[in-house]
């Protein structure tokens, strides 16, 4: 108990004196996920509503396949990205491996597919009717088309948060294709397994408190958007 | 010229399981005058909507025309212009999540009006459905009768010269009830409109419009088909055995049923509407005829040629019998009077009771 207590002090007097190296591994996680979100966002977004508007053959095939990608684990993700990465692989000359974009690019291979498949849910789950009352009242099959998106929309940005809250607290890809170099690619996530493989628990649990700090607000965001949402 | 005219119409679904379609309407011909309220009733699962999906152009037939101002509507690919001159109220409401006020904007957004007109246009609608003081409240803070006149006014914003109306008071607290119906009155009387409405009750359909027409198993019944007897018809030796829904039962000899009436709905059993002309019975004393429909007389209305009775069969239900004034007299029918109602050869008619399933 004691050693936690200790720890637990000298975590919030890192946090509170802006410690140098936690602050540049929160701001690197920080931008990996901002980034990755958004440009996933951009591919999965439209391409979930695309899926989810669109009856064609083998329809079922590509949402069990989305569904089945949601719990793909990340090491695997990463072992994935490094191979395509890597000096020998297919994209190897772009040398990706061990920066950042290596990693967002290792994110958004990991994220793009679960942002498919809720986007698609959530267009989905609005009501198949909401489409023809908008026919009935005279739209159009491309403003009808754009009635059900409006509708989603907060599914959707739910959508996009809970993509955000899997880029933040990962470690595989971070770890494998980033490789967890100080200054360079080192992450929350990596810092927080490199500190307690050294000993350094207190740093580490510094690091997790940060961490929790961005599911904290993270969690805040989405209660008010269903809030909003409600309200509605 | 009659806004609607349906030739030969034929309608189909998808079975959702199976993926076989179904057919849930064929109209021959149905053509629908300007200023009429015209009534569709039927059970559930008949196809009124079905009817009204076409005749506010939401989808295509799949046999046949469904004809607009004279015009093939789907030929010529105006389905867009024509859905916008005829609004629907679908049977089930559907509020988009926004505002009642912006709800009823949506008619006036989607045709790129959004002019200080339309504003005062959707505002006098929810005056006329009495939500005016409601324009501001979201759509999830209303009643099911608040979000039912919501839907009704977003159709009446658009001063429409047609209206279909699906079930338009269906569920509703009698308040709601009658604010629409006088609303559809008011309009019909005032500004002309044509309406067509679905309705499973027929007395407020009978009071409401200027005329009735009933679905059967997806095909409208001749209104000369007056008697309409619900329940389910079982093959015996020699021919039917009917058994009305109230538990009254009777045998038909094949050949008093008609076989046209049958045609593509399979072999005749199961849940069936029976449907007699009150004009097909020959009206005779008590007991006189064998095989005759026995009961009596508990309502007359003596009309200008022919008097209009109503005979209670037993137990079961009441069927109306149209005779001449002449024969009314002569068999001296007074209230209370027992008669048999002879029924001729072929003048009962068969139909499915629901679109699409085999009786």
């Amino acid at each position: 108990m004691g050693t936690l207590y200790e720890a637990l002090v000298r975590a919030a007097r890192l946090i509170v004196s802006l410690d140098p190296d936690v602050l540049q591994y929160a701001l690197r996680s920080l931008y990996i996920a901002l980034v990755s979100t958004a440009l996933a966002g951009l591919l999965a977004v439209p391409l979930g509503i695309f899926i989810a508007e669109r009856e064609f053959r083998g329809k079922r095939l590509v949402v069990t396949g989305l569904n089945t990608l949601l719990a793909v684990p990340t090491v695997v993700v990463g072992l994935f990205v490094y191979a395509l990465v890597s000096r020998q692989g297919p994209f190897g000359f772009l040398e990706l491996l061990f920066t950042v974009p290596g990693i967002i690019i290792g994110e958004v291979v990991l994220i793009a597919p679960l942002l498919t498949a809720l986007t698609l849910a959530a267009v989905a789950r609005v009501d198949r009717d909401v489409r023809l009352t908008a026919r009935s009242l005279g739209a159009s099959e491309r403003q009808a088309a754009w009635v059900v998106i409006r509708e989603a929309r907060y599914g959707i940005l739910a959508a996009i948060i809970a993509a955000y809250g899997r880029v933040v607290g990962e470690v595989g890809v971070a770890m494998i294709v980033g490789g967890n170099i100080d200054g360079f690619t080192r992450t929350l996530t990596t810092a927080i397994i490199l500190n307690v493989d050294m000993g350094y628990f207190a740093l580490a649990l510094a690091l997790g408190l940060v961490l929790l700090a961005f599911s904290f607000v993270l969690n805040v965001a989405f209660q008010l958007l269903q809030g909003e949402a409600r309200m509605r | 010229m009659s806004p609607f005219r349906l030739e030969n119409v034929v309608q189909r679904y998808r079975e959702q399981k199976s993926g076989a379609p179904i057919e849930a309407l064929r109209v021959r011909a149905l053509s629908i005058e300007a200023g009429e309220i015209l009534t569709v009733v039927g059970p559930n699962g008949s196809g009124k909507s079905t009817l009204l999906e076409l005749l506010a152009f939401l989808r295509p037939p799949a046999e046949g025309r469904v004809l607009f101002e004279g015009a093939d509507v789907w030929e010529r690919k105006t389905d867009l212009a024509a859905r916008r001159a005829v609004p629907i109220l679908l049977q089930k409401t559907v509020l988009f999540s926004t505002s009642v006020l912006k709800n009823v904007l949506f008619g006036f957004r989607v045709r790129g009006l959004s002019s200080q007109e339309a504003q005062a246009r959707a505002l006098a609608a929810l005056r006329l459905v009495h939500l005016e003081h409601l324009a501001h409240r979201r759509h999830n803070e209303l009643s099911g009768g608040e979000q039912r006149r919501t839907a009704l006014a977003r159709i009446l914003a658009l001063d429409s010269r047609v209206l279909v109306l699906d079930e338009p008071t269906a569920s509703l607290d009698r308040e709601s009830e009658q604010v629409i119906e006088d609303l559809i009155r008011r309009l019909n009387r005032e500004r002309g409109v044509t309406l067509i409405l679905a309705s499973h009750n027929r007395g407020q359909a009978a009071a409401l419009s200027t005329r009735v027409v009933t679905l059967l198993g997806g095909k409208l019944v001749p209104e000369s088909l007056d008697n309409l007897l619900p329940g389910t018809l079982r093959r015996v030796e020699g021919g039917f055995e009917f058994t009305e829904r109230r538990g009254w039962t009777r045998r038909f000899a094949a050949a008093e049923l008609t076989e046209d009436a049958w045609e593509g709905i399979g072999p005749v059993e199961g849940p069936v509407q029976l449907a007699i002309s009150s004009a097909s019975f020959a009206v005779g004393a008590a007991g006189a005829t064998s095989g005759a429909l026995d009961g009596v007389v508990d309502s007359v209305r003596q009309g200008d040629g022919s008097c209009r009775i109503r005979v209670r069969l037993g137990n079961g239900p009441s069927l109306y019998a149209e005779i001449p004034r002449a024969e009314y007299a002569r068999l001296g029918l007074n209230l209370g009077a027992r008669v048999a109602l002879s029924v001729k050869p072929g003048a009962v008619r068969v139909f499915g009771a629901r679109s699409g399933t085999a009786p």
